[in-house]
């Protein structure tokens, strides 16, 4: 498995996708701030704050998954297509290993690439913008650990979306249901079943939404602002990556190229 | 040790109620170049499939260098170059970075492999080149080098040179042959161009609608498919009583329009002339006539069909 990592590797830093993806939105981080601070110095404009601009990030945590699924749709919505695969299954690598592998070279690339646009996202809110409002740097660093495990098991459950379903589109509408629709829907059934409630409230697109944050230009209340809501999000990613890396494995262990 | 490299037994898939293989024993010992014949269709993708592990078997059994364990296969596999329908690239990535990506994937850590390989299978030149821009025969070449990598001991081609201009087929049947004579590589392969497998193959597999008709060595095969000699005379059963009596070792047939074949004849043509005109039969015509390989391959599918 360790030369399939280390192959996929090579192909990654090979390719142009990761830069390029890398590149756009580090571009668009850069540019969201220095247009609030365009504006703030054109008149009186309230936004042009790093409260305002670090809360697009705290507000919606599930943006970190759905850049995992992005990257890891980017590295492999083309394995199937391609007929990659088939070579490195005809080398006698399982497809269980292919797949855990798939998801540690999507992870650390994943990882990698917030890391930079992350970066030039805080260095250019610091640089440009006034330090002032409720939401600090502080609730966006530690928003990192908090949503760190479910972006993985967001990032795995679009592998296995792609790779079970061969489509792509297929695979995001699957994801998108597993992720949003569902969970939404036992929120909304939770209102009336009490014990549905307690399931969908360890659901993040619950937990991070109305529910259980409450993230605006007056107050920063997160999900993972106390030790109990940290565990929880930590426990949810756990239990995330665990679910979908099994249903990986069961899923494309047999299925046919 | 085991005698033979590649050996499936009762090999059966089916997708859905479509058989495409119907209990299928195909055996290739080490050191043949096995030719697996038969039309579009015919289950030779399927079965180059399963031994690739690319699908699963619905009832039987494949054994690779004698294993048939999940795990040994896996293993066994790492022995084999497989090139099995289109080979499969990234289309942005170079034709070295290909190669590179495959030699670290394989274990290994000699990187004069790829340049040993791109020389093997002629496509230096487009060492710089993305897979997408290359031609259907430039893709087949760099299948083959990725099967290549690493050494293996067999070699498992399906329809290897679909796409090549004829220079290029010619040059990779010698590629082949050498591979075999020189390094002793197993080769199975697949095609449907009948006359370009009997230039090679050592053994034959014959393949219709999923079933195994017949396998067949290539020296038993040239003896079925031998001469046979058609001579048209003025006295057919005068002619056939003459060879019942003189050579009564030898296979005839009487045919119409004053015509006798004689299969598989015995003596040199000139001796069943002169039996004719020693016995006052004219011959109006006379000619050697060679069974091909194809004539073999319809005439066996008829009896397969009829089975």
């Amino acid at each position: 498995m360790m030369n399939y990592i280390k192959s996929e590797f090579y192909r990654v830093f090979h390719s142009r996708e990761i830069y390029c993806f890398i590149g756009i939105l580090a571009f668009l981080a850069f540019l969201f701030n220095a247009i609030l601070f365009w504006f703030r110095r054109m008149d009186d404009f309230p936004y042009g704050i790093t409260s305002y601009s670090y809360s697009n990030l705290v507000a919606s945590p599930l943006v970190f998954g759905v850049m995992g699924v992005v990257v890891g749709m980017l590295l492999y919505e083309g394995n199937r297509r391609n007929g990659n695969l088939k070579n490195t299954v005809a080398f006698g690598i399982s497809r269980a290993k292919i797949f855990i592998g798939e998801c540690v070279v999507a992870t650390v690339s994943a990882t990698i690439s917030m890391v930079i646009i992350l970066a030039v996202y805080i260095i250019s809110a610091a640089a440009f913008l006034e330090q002032a409002g409720p939401v600090t740097l502080n609730d966006l660093l530690t928003e990192i650990p908090a949503v760190f495990l479910i972006a993985v098991a967001c990032l795995i459950s679009g592998i296995v979306c792609i790779e079970a379903f061969g489509k792509t589109s297929a695979g995001i509408i699957v994801w998108a249901a597993i992720w949003m629709i569902i969970p939404q829907i036992l929120f909304y059934i939770g209102l009336r079943v009490d014990i549905l409630y307690r399931i969908a409230m360890w659901m993040p697109n619950n937990f991070f939404g109305t529910a259980g944050m409450s993230v605006n230009m007056g107050q920063c209340i997160t999900a993972w602002g106390t030790a109990e809501g940290m565990a929880k999000c930590l426990i949810s990613g756990a239990v995330g990556i665990v679910l979908f890396l099994a249903a990986g494995v069961l899923l494309l262990r047999k299925k046919e190229l | 040790m085991n005698e033979y490299v590649i050996e499936t037994k009762q090999v059966t898939k089916s997708y859905g109620s479509f058989l495409a293989l119907d209990h299928v024993d195909i055996h290739v010992r080490r050191g043949e170049i096995y030719g697996l014949i038969g039309d579009n269709g015919a289950g030779k993708s399927t079965l180059l499939k399963l031994l690739a592990g690319h699908s699963y078997v619905t009832e039987g059994e494949v054994r690779l260098f004698g294993k048939y364990e999940e795990k040994e296969l896996e293993n066994s596999r790492k022995k084999i170059g497989f090139m099995v329908e289109q080979p499969g690239f990234f289309p942005n990535m170079t034709v070295e970075q290909t190669l590179n990506y495959y030699c670290i994937q394989k274990g290994i850590p000699n990187r004069k492999k790829v340049d040993e390989m791109l020389k093997l299978t002629g496509i230096s030149e487009k060492r710089r080149s993305k897979c997408k821009t290359l031609s259907l025969g430039q893709k087949q070449r760099l299948g083959l080098a990725i099967a290549m990598l690493g050494e293996p001991q067999v070699l498992v081609l399906d329809e290897p040179i679909n796409g090549l201009d004829p220079s290029g087929i010619l040059e990779f049947r010698h590629l082949l042959q050498r591979l075999n004579e020189e390094k002793n590589i197993t080769i199975l392969l697949s095609s449907h161009i009948l006359t370009e497998l009997q230039q090679i193959a050592t053994m034959y597999g014959f393949l219709n609608k999923g079933i195994l008709i017949e396998e067949i060595s290539a020296h038993a095969l040239q003896e079925k498919c031998s001469d046979c000699i058609e001579i048209t005379l003025s006295d057919v059963e005068k002619y056939a009583v003459l060879i019942e009596k003189n050579f009564p070792e030898e296979m005839y047939k009487i045919l119409p329009e004053n015509n006798v074949r004689i299969y598989k004849p015995q003596l040199q043509a000139e001796v069943y002339s002169k039996l004719a005109s020693e016995n006052d039969i004219y011959i109006t015509g006379m000619k050697t006539i060679r069974t091909s390989l194809e004539d073999y391959y319809m005439e066996l599918k008829k009896r397969g069909a009829a089975r």
